[in-house]
């Protein structure tokens, strides 16, 4: 399931509570959009912060204990696109 | 392609775009590969045909984009919707009032959006456009 583009709920870990105290004011949870998802965690925007602001943060996936978000599967699974000149 | 009143762009891997007939180039090609004129022929028609999905998918995307921009009122108009086969991404070409932006969203998202058609997957779509955008103002959970 592709995460970027979705809003999500999170709710922080020991570890991401304390790694982003200062990053992310609040409480346990918060909600952000996933702009990007690569190896090193989820690039997230957080719609409380100023408005104007396109500055993301890094979430690392051990920052985060649980997650929930809206979710309709697919009907079927879908195949990669292939690409460049392949024979068969 | 021309479109409504956007381009959709698919750069295609031969400069030959007859899929029945051979360039001398394209002969010899097949020689380097260890392929018979037919089935390089073969692949061709394959490759040719997956382009011009390509270009069905890309205006699909453009009139989707083009409903979200209709959100953003007057100065926003979709130009171009062009395929990048390196990166499997698509880059559109926004005129907004601050002047022309680029965006650039993965082939993951667009055929998420326009495969299940969910309001979800929409959804998505719509916000990467408006963050995109500089509108994550209009970013809310519905």
């Amino acid at each position: 399931m592709g995460l970027s583009g979705r809003l999500v709920h999170f709710w922080f870990s020991p570890s991401g509570r304390e790694a982003l105290k200062e990053a992310i004011s609040g409480g346990s949870d918060f909600e952000a959009l996933v702009v990007e998802e690569n190896e090193l965690g989820l690039w997230i925007w957080m719609p409380d912060a100023e408005q104007d602001s396109r500055e993301v943060t890094l979430l690392k996936l051990e920052y985060f204990a649980a997650a929930s978000l809206e979710y309709e599967p697919p009907e079927a699974p879908r195949e990669r696109p292939g690409v460049g000149f392949q024979a068969s | 392609m021309a479109s409504s009143d956007f381009q959709v762009n698919v750069p295609s891997g031969f400069s030959n775009p007859d899929s029945q007939s051979l360039s001398e180039v394209e002969k010899s090609m097949a020689g380097a590969m260890d392929l018979s004129e037919e089935q390089f022929r073969q692949c061709k028609l394959d490759h040719l045909l997956k382009e011009e999905r390509r270009l069905e998918r890309g205006k699909d995307l453009g009139e989707q984009v083009k409903k979200i921009l209709g959100e953003l009122g007057a100065g926003y108009r979709l130009t171009s919707v062009t395929w990048n086969s390196n990166t499997l991404s698509r880059r559109l070409e926004i005129e907004t009032p601050q002047g022309p932006q680029n965006l650039v969203l993965s082939w993951e998202l667009v055929d998420d959006a326009l495969d299940s058609r969910t309001r979800s997957e929409l959804q998505r779509l719509r916000n990467m456009v408006l963050f995109g955008l500089g509108r994550q103002e209009l970013i809310v959970r519905h």
